[in-house]
């Protein structure tokens, strides 16, 4: 399962183990490289969902770069597209 | 461990699924057809021929009543058509057994057992803990973790409760609370979900205690990738036992002072073989689970109903996704509508999105049954369920009418309610056989309707002396009896080897409390998530008000017939006959609502040995 450390979540600096995402916050929007991910499951999708929930309680927006087209067509089939943004 | 009233039965063991036969199957099929055609003669035969023009209203009354509960007969038919019982297979071990990988490294698989507890003894917690950690499984490195799933915050802040907490650190398991208890036991499970990480969990409630190899027994299905769950049958082994009449009947007289061992032993000698009060709250649920649930394996269409189950985890995750980006794509078509400027529907779309949560289970009294709806209605995924005709779990039942009609109140209102906002029959993705298995359990729920016009009219006739229909002639006979005799050939096939004559009784006796869920439902009433005591016997005059219609018919009933005997004798009653049916028709009601009554004045036996145990 995907794990995001929300205590971090506005400073994540350095490497990051292999079952957490790196991300860097600039101008007010977090990005979240997804390089290394091949494939996200549901559960992993409700966690995303949750770390953008957490996020825009703070203001923050958040986007995902570097998603390869599995997972976006897996966002896409879940109705998430306009949810979570990717790029 | 402290002993509880179940510790006598600990040694009860289950019954075993009875076995298929395609034979006993083809027979079924050919007398339900042939009840089914004999239904539509008779109805026909009713509606064209047979209305007493002298009392239209209530010829009209008794055919609608009639003819809505043939559609019963009908969907029962389809219902028990054919059995497929889903292939065992051996346990699995890895990740990849039960989902792709695509490409991550392959692991042992991970099990969760939820214990669901809110306010139960947690000595009575303790029981199922200690079992379920018996639970084999054939591969050491397949974790299985067990978690408590606190509903009621007994972590040890309140004095005034148990501490529940404490038991689960004893037993070395998992303990997980909640600081409010939104969507009750499905969001307890959300709540549950969110803290672990099983490719697979299992859901038991504070009293189910699973035997060794229920995961043994039940894990092998999910190599289907498409199961979504797994429901095992819920056996009740803390049912009252059969009582002798010589007990019966001395226990009766040892109330009045005149308890007297010869009588007792010439009532045994005379009627040794009769007993009663044997599962006196028509507890036990082999007819639901062997009957109804398993043959709805044909349709695809066996619903889960929560304790004794086995879970996907990835098949609810992706029913909440989905629903939550439904949610959220509903809200932003409201405010589109509204035609705000983009910066109030970014705020609103911000706000919404924040206050919409992931949903596992649907927050509902009958989490179970609308959860399984929606996931059968995946047309993404086409989920299968499976209903494991084995019983791998022990659980406790109702131990007093008010618990009873309370949790059966649950059932009938929570099903209504999805009847009237999310009905089935209208919903898309589901097959045509699952719309008529889900529209069956729904429409089971309206049987009050029905019952209560066969309640009242013979009630109707002995006072109106209005016949229903022109005469009880042999037309009347010739239609109703072959439907009638066919009618119960083709249920007790569909039944072979259930004993059916407790849920007959029940069925009947219940249209009181079924009739207030209806209309409580109809005026629009918040569902109540009332949690089933398991534990405790409550007062009996409680069980008062629940047994008030039924002795208000049967007194009814009674004076009719006295009244109809006078006018007998005076020789100037209008239908000898229909008083002949009348009465013989009261009289099976009279047995029907009597066992509610017997039931609402039952107490635990004292002495067990003096009754029968099973």
């Amino acid at each position: 399962m995907l794990k995001i450390r929300y205590t971090e979540l506005f400073h994540l600096t350095g490497d990051r183990p292999l079952d957490e995402l790196a991300g860097v916050c600039i101008d007010g929007i977090h990005y979240y490289d997804f390089k290394s991910l091949i494939f996200l499951t549901n559960t992993d999708l409700a966690s995303l969902i949750d770390l953008i929930k957490c996020s825009l309680e703070h203001g923050v927006e958040v986007r995902f770069v570097n998603v390869n087209d599995g997972i976006k067509r897996k966002i896409i089939a879940m109705g998430l597209d306009r949810i979570l943004s990717c790029d | 461990m402290e002993p509880f009233y179940f510790s006598k039965f600990e040694s009860r063991r289950p019954y075993k699924p009875i076995p298929d036969n395609k034979y006993r199957t083809l027979l079924f099929q050919f007398t339900g057809i042939v009840s089914i055609a004999l239904g539509f003669a008779y109805l026909n035969w009713r509606w064209r021929h047979s209305l007493n023009p002298d009392a239209m209203w209530f010829a009209i009354l008794l055919a609608s009543a009639e003819t809505l509960s043939f559609l019963s007969t009908i969907l029962v038919v389809i219902n028990f058509w054919s059995n497929k019982d889903a292939e065992k297979t051996p346990p699995l071990h890895f990740l990849s057994e039960i989902e792709e990988t695509f490409g991550r490294p392959d692991r042992p698989v991970k099990i969760d057992v939820f214990i669901a507890t809110y306010n139960e003894d947690v000595e009575l917690v303790r029981y199922s803990i200690v079992d379920a950690k018996k639970l084999n499984y054939p591969f050491a490195d397949v974790k299985i973790k067990i978690y408590i799933l606190d509903d009621g915050r007994r972590d040890g802040r309140d004095s005034a409760k148990q501490n529940m907490k404490k038991v689960a650190e004893e037993e070395g398991v998992g303990y997980l609370i909640r600081e409010h208890n939104e969507g009750y036991k499905a969001g307890n499970l959300k709540n549950a979900l969110e803290n672990t990480e099983g490719d697979l969990f299992a859901i038991l409630d504070a009293d189910t205690r699973p035997f060794p190899n229920f995961l043994v027994n039940t894990i092998g299905y999910f190599r289907k990738r498409d199961v979504a769950w797994v429901q095992t049958p819920q056996w009740f082994y803390d049912t009252t036992p059969a009582q002798k009449l010589s007990y019966v009947i001395n226990n009766k007289l040892k109330n009045l002072g005149a308890e007297n061992k010869v009588i007792a032993n010439v009532i045994d000698f005379l009627f040794g073989k009769i007993t009663f009060n044997e599962d006196i709250f028509g507890n036990d649920p082999r007819l639901f689970y062997e009957a109804i649930l398993r043959k709805r394996n044909f349709y695809n269409a066996a619903f889960c109903c929560g304790a004794g189950s086995i879970h996907r985890r990835e098949a609810v995750m992706s029913l909440a996704i989905r629903d939550f980006a439904l949610q959220i794509k509903k809200l932003e078509a409201y405010l589109a509508g509204k035609k705000r400027n983009k910066t109030e529907i970014k705020n609103e779309r911000k706000a919404l999105l924040l206050k919409q949560e992931i949903i596992p289970f649907k927050f509902h009294a009958s989490e179970d049954i609308y959860t399984s709806m929606m996931l059968h209605g995946d047309t993404l995924n086409r989920w299968q369920s499976i209903q494991h005709p084995d019983v791998e779990c022990r659980m406790l039942s109702t131990q007093d009418l008010d618990s009873w009609i309370k949790q059966h109140e649950r059932y009938a209102a929570g099903s209504l309610d999805i009847a009237f906002k999310d009905n089935p029959v209208f919903m898309k993705g589901l097959s045509l056989g699952q719309k008529i298995c889900y529209f069956n359990t729904i429409w089971s729920y309206f049987a009050p309707v029905w019952l209560l016009v066969f309640l009242l009219s013979p009630m109707i006739f002995f006072f109106t002396l209005s016949l229903p229909i022109k005469a009880y002639s042999f037309d009347f006979f010739k239609y109703f009896l072959p439907f009638q005799i066919m009618n119960t050939i083709t249920i007790t096939l569909g039944c072979w080897g259930i004993q059916t004559k407790r849920g007959d009784q029940y069925y009947v006796s219940s249209f009181w409390f079924m009739l207030m869920a209806l209309f409580s439902v109809i005026k629009g009433e918040k569902v109540k998530f009332n949690v089933t005591p398991k534990d405790k016997v409550l007062a009996l005059n409680k069980n008062f008000k629940h047994i008030l219609p039924h002795l208000v018919i049967i007194a009814l009933s009674l004076c009719g017939i006295v009244y109809n005997l006078i006018i007998i004798s005076m020789g100037s009653h209008p239908s000898v006959s229909g008083f002949a049916a009348n009465t013989f028709w009261c009289l099976l009601n009279m047995i029907d609502l009597s066992v509610m009554i017997r039931a609402a004045y039952w107490t635990p036996d004292s002495t067990l040995e003096q009754s029968i145990s099973k």
